[in-house]
C-alpha cells in the first residue's frame, strides 16, 4: 500500500458517510408532510409510523396531556384477573387509547415506563387517565389468571417503546398484554401487525366497564 | 481530504453501519436470537473497519475517538441524561430516553441478558442502556490499528 492511498480514505466510507443525513433528512421530510388529524391514528404500519413522528416527537403528544380536573376513577371492584385495562388522554399520538395493561389481582397492574422499565404497580395510578376501558377476554377464570400469572413473570424485563410486535426478549405495554395471553394460547388483539392499546381496546374481549 | 472532514466521514459511517444493522436487527427480533448474530455481525465489522488502513484505520486514535462520539452522540448525552436523573441531578426526560434505545438497537438483544436487580432503585438493564454508548465508544476507539499491510 502506498502513502496516497494510507493518506484518503475508502470510497465506501465516503458514500456510505452520506446515508444517515439523507436518509434522517427524507423521514423527516416525510413525516412532516403529514396534514392528517391527531386523533384517532392510523391503523396501517407506514401510516402509523409517521404519524407517530410528526405528532409524538415533533408535537409532543406521545401520551396525550392529563387534565386534573378529568381524572378517571378506577373501579377496582369489578377488576378480575386477566382482565385488559386501556386507557387514554385527550391527544395521545396513538389514538384515542394510549396506554395498555392487565390486571395481576390483588389491587395491582403490569406497569410499563421508559424509565423505570417493566414493573407492577398499585392499579389505582391509572386514575392519571382521562377515560379507561376494562375487557375481559373471552376464555375461562383459570386461564385469565394463567395469563396474570405470565404477566407477573414480566415484572424487571426490557421495555422498548419501539419492540417489534413479536420481539419475545423486549415488550411494549401493549405487546406485554399480548404476550401473556398468546403464552396461554389466546388471541386479545384484532389482529393487526402493530399491536397497540387500540388493537386490544377493539379485540375480542368481552367490555366490563367504561369511564 | 482534511482531518476535519475525514472525522466526519468516518462518523457519517460508522453511523450508516449502525443504522443498517438496527433495522436489520429490529425485523429479525422476533427470532432474537438472529438478532444477536446481527449485532456479533455488526460488532464484528465495525471492528474491522476502524483497523483497516482504508477506512477508520487512517485516523490517529484521537481523531477515532472524536469520530465515534460524534457518530454516538445521541446516545452519549441522553445516556448521561439517564444517569443524572436515575441519581436525581437531572429530571426525568422521556424523549431522550426513547432516542438512547432507538440509537441503540443494534445493542437491543444484549439488554436482556443483563442481570436480574436493581441500583439506586432502577433496573441494571435502564443502566446498562444509558452506559452501553459510554462503552462502546471507549472500548472501540482503543481497538489497535492493524499494522500488516493489505
Amino acid at each position: 500500500m502506498t502513502d496516497d492511498q494510507t493518506s484518503s480514505l475508502h470510497p465506501v466510507v465516503l458514500w456510505s458517510a452520506g446515508v444517515v443525513p439523507i436518509t434522517l433528512v427524507i423521514v423527516l421530510l416525510w413525516a412532516w408532510t403529514h396534514d392528517g388529524p391527531a386523533v384517532p391514528a392510523p391503523r396501517d404500519g407506514g401510516a402509523f409510523v409517521r404519524h407517530f413522528i410528526h405528532y409524538g416527537l415533533f408535537r409532543g403528544y406521545a401520551g396525550g396531556s392529563p387534565q386534573a380536573e378529568r381524572m378517571v376513577a378506577v373501579p377496582v371492584e369489578l377488576l378480575e384477573p386477566g382482565d385488559v385495562i386501556v386507557c387514554g388522554n385527550p391527544g395521545a399520538v396513538y389514538g384515542a387509547w394510549s396506554h395498555a395493561t392487565i390486571y395481576l389481582g390483588d389491587g395491582e397492574v403490569l406497569s410499563q415506563y421508559l424509565l423505570r422499565g417493566i414493573g407492577i404497580e398499585r392499579v389505582e395510578v391509572l386514575a392519571w387517565y382521562d377515560h379507561l376501558r376494562v375487557l375481559r377476554p373471552p376464555v375461562s377464570a383459570a386461564t385469565r389468571t394463567a395469563a396474570a400469572m405470565t404477566a407477573r413473570t414480566q415484572a424487571g424485563g426490557v421495555f422498548n417503546l419501539m419492540a417489534h410486535p413479536r420481539d419475545p426478549w423486549q415488550l411494549t405495554c401493549s405487546s406485554s398484554v399480548d404476550a401473556a395471553y398468546r403464552a396461554v394460547g389466546v388471541n386479545v388483539t384484532d389482529g393487526r401487525f402493530w399491536v397497540t392499546p387500540e388493537s386490544l381496546a377493539v379485540g375480542n374481549g368481552a367490555l366490563v366497564v367504561e369511564r | 481530504m482534511t482531518s476535519f472532514l475525514r472525522i466526519l466521514a468516518v462518523a457519517g459511517h460508522v453511523a450508516a453501519l449502525q443504522l443498517v444493522a438496527g433495522v436489520l436487527g429490529w425485523w429479525l427480533s422476533p427470532w432474537p436470537w438472529l438478532s444477536l448474530l446481527v449485532t456479533a455481525l455488526w460488532l464484528g465489522v465495525l471492528i474491522m473497519d476502524l483497523r483497516h488502513p482504508r477506512f477508520a484505520g487512517i485516523l490517529p486514535p484521537w481523531q477515532r475517538l472524536i469520530a465515534l462520539a460524534l457518530a454516538q452522540s445521541p446516545a452519549l448525552v441522553f445516556g448521561a441524561w439517564n444517569m443524572l436523573h436515575f441519581c436525581g441531578l437531572a429530571p426525568q426526560f422521556e424523549l431522550g430516553a426513547f432516542v438512547v434505545q432507538l440509537w441503540l438497537t443494534p445493542l437491543a438483544p444484549l439488554f436482556a441478558w443483563c442481570p436480574a436487580g436493581s441500583l439506586l432503585e432502577r433496573d441494571l438493564w435502564l443502566w446498562a442502556l444509558s452506559v452501553a454508548p459510554f462503552v462502546l465508544v471507549i472500548g472501540l476507539a482503543v481497538v489497535p490499528r492493524r499494522t500488516r499491510n493489505v
